[in-house]
């Protein structure tokens, strides 16, 4: 027989309800899966089986987790769109921008595609090395294998807060979409300004720069979520 | 079967109906539902306990900790004076919507 409490906590383990709620509303659904299983032991069926049909009371321990929250906090501090979307948009996007500037700032041994170990500012240093398209690539390709990490870190933060697979995507890769629209800012500006302030972005030009700042990172940064997403639905497979 | 907007507005009712027999743990409440509907209104834990949970904090219900015969704690639920209060409101209003329903079914039939 599995252990009950174990596995709701495991499966509500972002309940945030404080640890003496959490431990009785954890302890009565732990009770309510062990009769169940026990009732249908009696009734013949293998332990396998009945461990699955207990736990099939639950399609989505996610939304069970939100509900259960939202019956029982005493007052919602945060709308659930905040904290399933918004907050952990806001800490990926925080955090690919640090992760952007530190690797800017700390200067990278050189390495095999070559990189200045002195800089002075991030943004002319990142605007340099996509004007030359070699220089920052050092930096840019450490960046990028952050990135999933990052990616990761949203799916985390919005699944822990009940998000949907919806949630965690956009949580995950909102950083590219906030890319895009500064590119989009940034090449509508160069473009009002005349053809002269355009060559700023040149070589790589509008197409390279939504490559390099939004296509390659986004996917980076999927990347991290699907990884996450996958494990997650792996591990609570071998739960049940 | 009864479909699922019609449960959810019932559910409610169910619970305190229940109850009104005295306290029961959520596996109990139910299975007694279960049998006493023959398995036309069924509860699952996850769609018993947020409901549970929202009913007690309308105050309509009190969960508490007892210890039953075999020595299992088990969260016993009983009507507060308040759920009481609600029942007879409460079931005059979904029977007054039961008998308009069957009212117009016969004219549809007739």
């Amino acid at each position: 027989m599995p252990d009950w409490e174990k596995v709701v906590r495991e499966q509500l383990a972002g309940l945030n309800l404080g640890h003496e709620e959490e431990d009785e509303v954890i302890a009565e659904l732990a009770g309510h899966l062990e009769e169940t299983y026990e009732v249908l032991r009696r009734d013949g069926l293998p332990e396998r089986e009945a461990v699955r049909r207990a736990l099939s009371q639950v399609s989505n321990w996610s939304d069970l987790q939100r509900e259960i929250y939202c019956a029982r906090a005493k007052e919602n501090v945060m709308n659930p769109r905040t904290s399933r979307v918004w907050l952990p948009s806001l800490v990926t996007l925080t955090a690919s921008f640090i992760a952007l500037v530190a690797f800017g700032h700390l200067g990278l041994p050189p390495g095999p595609l070559g990189s200045r170990p002195h800089y002075e500012e991030w943004s002319s240093h990142l605007i340099t090395g996509i004007k030359t398209g070699r220089d920052t690539m050092n930096e840019y390709t450490v960046w990028l294998m952050v990135l999933p990490l990052v990616g990761a870190l949203g799916a985390w933060l919005s699944r822990r807060a009940g998000g949907t697979l919806r949630d965690v995507v956009i949580s995950g890769v909102f950083p590219a979409v906030a890319w895009l629209t500064i590119v989009l800012i940034v090449l509508s500006f160069a473009a009002s300004l005349g053809p002269g302030v355009e060559t700023l972005i040149l070589p790589v030009g509008p197409v390279g720069l939504i490559a390099m700042l939004v296509l390659v990172p986004g996917a980076c940064l999927l990347l991290g979520v699907l990884v996450y997403h996958a494990a997650v639905k792996r591990w609570t497979r071998s739960v049940a | 079967m009864i479909g699922a907007g019609i449960k959810r507005g019932t559910a409610e009712l169910a619970i305190l109906s229940v109850l009104e027999g005295g306290s029961l743990h959520g596996y109990e409440i139910a299975h007694r539902i279960e049998r006493q509907t023959r398995g036309k209104l069924r509860f699952t834990l996850a769609s018993l306990y947020p409901l549970l949970y929202r009913m007690e904090k309308k105050g309509f219900v009190r969960g508490a900790w007892e210890v039953s015969g075999n020595g299992r704690r088990r969260r016993c639920y009983r009507l507060t004076p308040t759920g009481k209060r609600k029942l007879l409101p409460l079931r005059q209003e979904w029977s007054e919507l039961f008998q308009a329903l069957q009212r117009l079914a016969k004219v549809a039939d007739a």
